[in-house]
């Protein structure tokens, strides 16, 4: 394989980064083995939560009530990270708390950045009153007090995992509308479009097999750049009572059980926190060598 | 003289250059093509020769149908091809297909080239997969590749090669017409050639005309039967190419050859250097456009536009000198 | 007449990638001489505006180094010079013109601030001075109303206007060596025909010496006195330019000069060049173009040839030619 094309056009950029190394590996950072390792983790403790879990996440024994972890005085080898108010095991709860914390992400990831990606690529290559007005809509979304919409919703709707994902996803759709958006503005100006009218394609062809397949790679990096985002989002209204009802785990309501008890027993609200810090921590840092690997032009966000 | 494939009739296009988003205001029209006729016989290379932001693009867009002229008529084998739709526009589209100048944005770089070359004839349901992929095959040895090559992705291909890429893309429809915008332009100079070779080969066998559109008039002297010379959206001349590299008769076109750097040392004689550069075409000059830069420009020229004017046979000129 | 001003000797500049090592400048030596324009002529790809850079010192980042030569500037090796000695040397000594104008000039700064901070380094003078001398600058590159220029920013002028004031920049320091990398490739032909004769006009008046690095024939007929050719890394033939366009001896030349389009003379099938360049990250041990080459035997694959005396000045590095 040779390395210089030697047929490119006279640019020092085509002799330095030669047109036959995919875009993407140019600056290859190091690959975070930490981050991966950390994902996987709470990924396996999630799909295999009934396996892993050593009790109930919702049974209450009372009597076993506010035990510290393990490693503490009065710690029980029964509840390794200790027990709660009502005596249910913190770590049981927090492994099937991975589990509605990833369903919300993946739930709302998709509706949300599908919506957004759909959105984006209309509005750019369609262009026009179409775009002046999916654009308005999306610096609408923005300036929507969208915590707030969400405790709005949850009123009205009730509480539960729709609510949650139905508020996450209007967080984020109009975000990724932006970015895709951006990116095809610049991909319609390339000849190969040009020419695919040329040759015949309508414009919802062009749409679905020249400009989708071009921007996935982005799309895939605001997917995971976004997926702390979401966990965060995911535990800020389960904290504020706006997220999936008690006593179903989630890493928010966990911290929010725990909050009241930060004194005495504060393994109950730290040990979920720690667990967010984790995962966010893991994705973003993932999610930067992502974009560094397949998406240069997104390093400035 | 059989019929021309393709008549373009006092073309126009104007753009708006316009301010504003919400509430916008027209500050002025660019006239890129401005009055534009010419024909292409069947099977015949014309070459649109000017500098940028003579037109010579705008025009050619509007050929392929992803400009709507603002005035003017183009017919493809007597037919207007203004206000296609459907069926219609699918075989004009299957009859006109192009190639351009940058091999590194021509081709979708998420696809495979086979893909690519059998975009036209899967879009017009063409027929069976094995039947295109026959196509895709022959195609590929048509333009000097290897049919294997098919299922690789562009950026395993040097600029050569992808544009050898594109012309089997715009092949694949058996098209009549194929607008070259600049084919050889970004290739290297012993690239250059080996295209420029391909492209007459091609025309020999499958009888394909060309519409070559370039700066480089050597280029043209060596692919094109017709070549029609733009200045500032206009035709200031035009002639068979032979007639036209025999005796250079616009003041521009002059100038034009006189630019034209020879790999011969010593060999610039008679030099025409241009003052200036060309003017905004948002305020082209009156009259005469060229009148501005023009060597040889006499009072009338600011006051009377010189119509195209037939000098000699299939020869025309659009210059006072000359009546 | 003929002092020695820019003597690059054996130059390797190579990029390192985990893949391997891009030899893209292998062994590259020629000099230039006061008031001389030599082209450096090749297809993208052969390694001669890395070679420009590794003279400037301005390697792009991401593994490129120059491992082994010598590049005398007035007998100094600037190779050898500190970094903060090598910025007093560029646009002072050496200076360079690049393709394209657009992204040469800073688009938020106004003409006059991106000149006046050039004359700056030539030498410390009050505001007023700096812009009259501006003004001076921008008249002796045939700018019209060089005053009413200085306001203005890049994006409200032509390709060809921003060129000019690139040039102004760079000669602003009255460098002994001006590199041009394909300075007139994004303009028009006319208005690359006036920019070429004004280069050719600031140069005969300052006696600087130009390399103008350029991949049309054309240009170097119009520009240069000498011309070196290079190919996959290396300088394949160097000479007079007459002589290298009435008798090229290397096979390269010779092709390279037959397949351009001619405006004189019958219309037939173009010569070509048959096969691609080798790869830069595996070269074969003899000739580079033998692959290529009609004319190849088999000591051509085994051997790199010697580099042979073809006449006056002139030089090609080939086993089938005859020395002088």
């Amino acid at each position: 394989m040779a390395v210089v094309d030697p047929s490119s056009r006279a640019s020092l950029w085509r002799l330095l980064w030669p047109a036959r190394v995919p875009a993407g590996f140019r600056r290859t950072a190091r690959v975070p083995w930490i981050p991966i390792v950390i994902i996987s983790a709470i990924v396996a403790m999630a799909v295999f939560a009934p396996l892993l879990a050593p009790h109930s996440p919702i049974d209450q024994t009372l009597r076993d009530k506010l035990l510290p972890p393990v490693w503490l005085d009065g710690g029980s080898p029964k509840y390794l990270l200790g027990t709660d108010a009502f005596g249910r095991d913190v770590l049981s709860r927090l492994i099937y708390g991975a589990r509605v914390s990833l369903i919300v992400a993946l739930l709302a990831l998709i509706a949300g950045g599908g919506i957004g990606l759909l959105v984006g690529i209309v509005a750019g290559y369609v262009g026009g009153a179409v775009d002046s007005l999916l654009m308005r809509l999306v610096d609408a979304a923005f300036t929507f007090p969208a915590i707030l919409f969400a405790l709005l919703l949850a009123v009205t709707m009730g509480q539960g995992l729709g609510t949650l994902v139905i508020a996450i996803s209007l967080l984020l759709w109009a975000s990724f509308a932006r970015v895709i958006r951006g990116e095809v503005l610049s991909l319609r100006q390339r000849d190969f479009v040009a020419l695919a009218k040329v040759r015949g394609c309508s414009a919802p062809r062009i749409m679905l097999t020249h400009i989708l397949p071009n921007v996935l790679n982005t799309f895939m990096v605001l997917v995971t750049l976004n997926i702390g985002v979401v966990i965060i989002a995911e535990a800020t209204l389960s904290f504020l009572g706006a997220g999936i009802p008690p006593p179903t785990p989630t890493w928010g309501l966990m911290i929010s059980e725990g909050r009241g008890r930060l004194t005495d027993a504060w393994w109950v609200a730290l040990i979920p926190g720690i667990a967010i810090t984790l995962m966010v921590l893991s994705v973003n840092l993932f999610g930067d060598w992502l974009r560094d690997r397949l998406d240069p032009r997104l390093r400035q966000l | 003289m059989n019929a021309p494939l393709l008549r373009v009739e006092n073309l126009r296009k104007h753009f708006a250059l316009t301010k504003g988003v919400l509430f916008t205001r027209t500050l002025g029209h660019i006239k890129a093509v401005d009055d534009v006729s010419f024909e292409i016989r069947a099977g015949e290379t014309l070459g649109l020769v000017g500098e940028s932001g003579c037109g010579k693009t705008t025009t050619s867009r509007m050929i392929l149908n992803l400009e709507e002229p603002t005035e003017g008529r183009i017919l493809l084998e007597g037919e207007p091809i203004s206000g296609l739709q459907g069926e219609a526009l699918a075989v004009y589209r299957a009859k006109v297909q192009a190639v351009f100048q940058d091999p590194w944005s021509s081709l979708n770089p998420r696809m495979k080239v086979g893909r690519t070359i059998a975009e036209a004839l899967i879009v017009n349901r063409w027929g069976d997969r094995a039947k295109i992929a026959a196509r895709v095959r022959e195609l590929l040895l048509q333009v000097g590749l290897r049919p294997e090559q098919a299922e690789q992705y562009p950026h395993e291909f040097s600029g050569g090669q992808r544009q050898r890429v594109a012309l089997a893309a715009a092949l694949a429809s058996r098209p009549r017409l194929i607008v070259l915008d600049e084919p050889v332009s970004a290739l290297d100079v012993s690239i250059r050639a080996q295209m420029m070779n391909l492209l007459k080969d091609i025309q020999a066998e499958d009888g394909v005309a060309y519409l070559l559109v370039a700066h480089d008039l050597a280029t043209v002297r060596h692919m094109a039967d017709y070549t029609v010379v733009m200045y500032l959206g206009r035709i200031v001349e035009q002639a068979p190419t032979a007639s036209l590299f025999a005796e250079v008769r616009h003041p521009y076109t002059k100038a034009l050859f006189s630019a034209v750097l020879m790999a011969e040392p010593g060999r610039q004689a008679d030099e025409i250097e241009l003052r200036g550069e060309v003017p905004s075409p948002l305020d082209p000059p009156a009259a005469c456009r060229f009148h501005t830069r023009c060597p040889y420009a006499m009072p009338q020229c600011a006051e009377v536009e010189p119509p195209l004017r037939e000098v000699s046979r299939g020869h025309a000129v659009a210059c006072h000198l000359f009546e | 007449m003929s002092e020695t001003v820019l003597d690059v000797r054996d130059l390797h500049t190579h990029f390192f990638l985990r893949r391997g090592v891009v030899k893209a400048v292998d062994g590259v030596s020629f000099s230039l001489r006061r008031g001389e324009v030599l082209g450096l002529v090749g297809e993208s790809g052969c390694g001669k505006s890395l070679t420009a850079l590794s003279l400037m010192r301005l390697l792009p980042k991401g593994g490129a180094r120059t491992i082994k030569g010598e590049v005398l500037l007035d007998g100094e090796n600037i190779l050898e010079r500190s970094p903060a000695a090598m910025r007093e040397i560029r646009g002072r000594r050496i200076s360079m013109v690049l393709q394209d104008p657009q992204t040469s000039l800073n688009p938020v700064f106004s003409i006059g601030d991106q000149l006046r901070e050039a004359l700056l380094r030539r030498h410390r003078a009050p505001r007023p001075q700096l812009t009259q001398e501006s003004v001076e600058a921008l008249r002796r590159v045939e700018i019209a109303a060089p005053e009413q220029r200085l306001g203005q920013y890049p994006h409200q002028m032509s390709g060809g206007m921003k060129q000019r004031v690139v040039g102004a920049i760079a000669i602003a320091g009255q460098p002994a060596v001006l590199i041009a990398d394909e300075p007139t490739t994004a303009l028009d032909v006319t208005i690359q025909l006036q920019y070429l004769k004004l280069l050719k006009r600031l140069q005969v008046e300052t006696g600087m010496a130009i390399l103008f690095i350029t991949h049309d024939f054309g240009v170097v007929g119009r520009m240069c006195d000498r011309v070196a050719v290079m190919y996959a890394g290396r300088i394949v033939e160097c000479g007079p330019v007459r002589r290298i366009f009435e008798a090229p001896q290397h096979p390269y030349t010779r092709a390279l000069i037959a397949s351009v389009p001619k405006m004189t003379g019958p219309i037939g099938r173009l010569t070509t060049i048959e096969g691609q360049p080798p790869s830069l990250m595996d070269l074969p041990v003899g000739c580079r173009f033998a692959s290529r080459c009609v004319q190849a035997e088999p000591r051509c694959l085994e051997a790199y040839p010697r580099t042979v005396q073809v006449g006056r000045e002139h030089t090609a590095d080939c086993w089938k030619v005859v020395p002088a």
